[in-house]
């Protein structure tokens, strides 16, 4: 059997790679609940935050925990520029055209990282923090300090979500327009300009969540694409739209996803994504939690 | 068939260019690379085609490379393992990606767009670990299997290069003939009518199911039949990289700027798309040729959704063709 320590220590591996599952679908399903497009190159701007981090880390020095702001700010922008000047002209065409053009944008911002990226740092980097080689000690588990900063940090910009949200009158707006955009219109919601903050919000948690990625695990411009097909499976499984599916399919997605590399070892970890989606699409095509952000 | 003459004596323009261009460069090409790069459009622009046909029934599917990639496994394990001359098991292994397309298209019945999109590409990820683990002593895990030669071997290089390029050539005629029959036909009107309106297609009496199951398991034989001739010809060699991300992209951007839903477009794209991205490889490099390739695409989608097919059978009809117009 097992040793509870053990257990523990894959749970909480779980916890930090269910952050960025959570990070990752939460943008995502709030850039559905919106625009009703699913944004597939989110993996690309996760690598475009993880990558600014390291460079503002590497290249100034800058400590990756204020790196992530500003990289969060600068993803966030690029962000609105995709929605004004990609999505919207696609807006009332088939829905196919924004799949395709999400594919397109795959391809331009991966290999436009990967530009830079390679010729300097070959396959792969990491961001390293101050705090790399520290532990706490908890007894049954050790717990890397950075990953303590880590899901704090999470925490509390997911709580300032929240409350931007539910208490912030951008926030009712924004909701407003998930649940219904026709309706919100003629309240006089400017609806483009929640597309737009939707999109740089979504982005700029993309960004968040590659920031972390990039410093639990060495990235390439190419490391987002699975992340974000994973993420994808989340808000599929916790019902499209909704910003506690994300939450609660996100972490949990993480947990099963630790216990099933440890179980099944590791050419299982990307396949299990995928038959737990199918299964849900079959089963529940509507998701844990239906509808409404 | 009668029909089928009809479309192709309309589209005469557009059928003498994808046609008369690569024989007319066949004759003045003195280059090998050319020959390779032209084999290399026929044999996706078969890819491209069967990617087209489930795209014409409304099923979009990003995880091609699934179909692509068994098609190649099994014919070179059919070739090395049964003993069957490439040349057979080109056509046989196919088999065994439609059936994968009749499970998945199965799986799909209930599915569109974004959800239908996931899982095709899922399946692309829970195929390649099968692949891996689970056959792993068929197929020689990551490192992959090499394949024997179509033709038979002792020929020169030249002759070689040139057998391959007008067997491609001919099957993808062959496929072209396949596709443009079926687009023409009732079942082609049934895709179509799904594409367009499900609900509606039940309505009238369509048989939803069949048809999407239909025309994924032939798109998959297709797909498959691209992927051993890739093997067998241009290659030489798969490996489980086939199941990734890119292969899967390459049919749908090859048919966008070709022309979506026309049998003609994916062979157009193919090569345009394929001429750009050899030009832009050579001139700037690998990575600014994808982003180029990228921005085509992006581009593409948003002004010309139709793809280059229209600007074509302008042009052509200019010649004194008579052409269809292309679907929506």
């Amino acid at each position: 059997m097992l040793e509870p320590g053990v257990l523990l220590q894959i749970l909480l591996w779980g916890l930090i790679l269910g952050s960025v599952y959570m990070l990752l679908a939460t943008g995502l399903t709030l850039i559905f609940g919106v625009m009703k497009v699913i944004n597939f190159a989110h993996g690309e701007l996760m690598m475009s935050g993880a990558f600014l981090t390291f460079l503002l880390w590497h290249a100034l020095g800058l400590n990756p925990y204020l790196g992530i702001f500003l990289s969060m700010a600068a993803v966030g922008l690029v962000g609105v520029v995709i929605e004004r000047a990609g999505f919207r002209p696609l807006r009332g065409t088939a829905k196919i055209n924004e799949i395709f053009f999400s594919i397109a944008l795959i391809l331009i911002l991966q290999n436009g990282l990967a530009r830079i990226f390679v010729p300097t740092f070959r396959e792969y980097a990491q961001i390293r923090t101050p705090y790399a080689t520290a532990i706490i000690d908890l007894g049954l588990v050790n717990l890397r300090y950075d990953f303590a900063i880590l899901l704090a940090l999470t925490w509390v910009i997911m709580l300032g979500l929240y409350l931007f949200l539910f208490r912030t009158g951008f926030g009712r707006e924004l909701r407003g327009t998930s649940q219904n955009r026709v309706a919100s219109m003629l309240m006089g919601i400017d609806v483009r300009r929640i597309d737009m903050l939707s999109f740089g919000i979504g982005a700029g948690l993309a960004a968040l969540a590659g920031s972390l990625y990039g410093i639990i695990n060495p990235f390439s411009p190419y490391a987002g694409t699975m992340p974000a097909i994973k993420a994808f499976a989340v808000i599929i499984l916790g019902g499209l739209g909704s910003v506690r599916g994300a939450v609660v399919g996100g972490l949990l997605y993480g947990i099963v996803e630790s216990f099933a590399t440890f179980f099944l070892g590791g050419s299982w970890r990307d396949a299990v994504a995928f038959v737990l989606l199918i299964v849900v699409l079959l089963v529940r095509p509507q998701g844990i939690f239906r509808e409404g952000a | 068939m009668g029909s089928l003459f009809r479309r192709i004596r309309q589209n005469l323009g557009i059928a003498l260019f994808m046609f008369g261009l690569p024989a007319l460069l066949l004759a003045v090409m003195q280059e090998l690379f050319i020959v390779q790069i032209l084999t290399f459009v026929f044999i996706f622009a078969i890819y491209a085609q069967s990617w087209n046909l489930a795209a014409h029934s409304g099923q979009h599917s990003l995880g091609h490379a699934t179909f692509l990639g068994l098609g190649g496994y099994a014919s070179i394990l059919l070739s090395t393992r049964a003993g069957l001359p490439p040349a057979m098991a080109m056509f046989v292994g196919p088999l065994l990606p439609a059936l994968v397309g009749l499970v998945i298209g199965g799986l799909c019945l209930r599915l569109r767009e974004w959800y239908l999109g996931m899982v095709t590409f899922g399946s692309t990820a829970i195929v390649q670990v099968l692949i891996v683990e689970q056959f792993g002593g068929l197929t020689n895990r990551w490192d992959g299997l090499d394949a024997p030669r179509l033709l038979p071997p002792g020929l020169s290089v030249e002759t070689a290069a040139l057998g391959n390029y007008l067997l491609s050539l001919a099957l993808m005629v062959a496929t072209y003939l396949v596709a443009a029959a079926i687009m023409k036909s009732k079942v082609g009107l049934a895709f179509s009518t799904i594409h367009d309106n499900e609900v509606a297609a039940h309505a009238c009496g369509v048989s939803v199911k069949r048809y999407r199951l239909l025309a994924m398991t032939l798109s998959g034989y297709l797909a498959g039949l691209a992927g051993a001739l890739n093997g067998h010809t241009l290659t030489r060699h798969i490996s489980p990289g086939v199941f990734g991300i890119e292969d899967s992209v390459w049919p749908l951007l090859y048919s966008i700027a070709g022309g979506l839903r026309t049998p003609e477009g994916p062979i157009l794209g193919t090569f345009i798309v394929r001429v750009v991205w050899e030009w832009a490889l050579r001139r700037l490099g690998g990575f600014e040729s994808l982003i180029i390739i990228g921005l085509m695409l992006a581009l593409i989608v948003t002004f010309f959704p139709r793809g280059v097919y229209p600007i074509v059978a302008r042009a052509a009809s200019g010649l004194g063709a008579r052409v269809v117009p292309g679907l929506r």
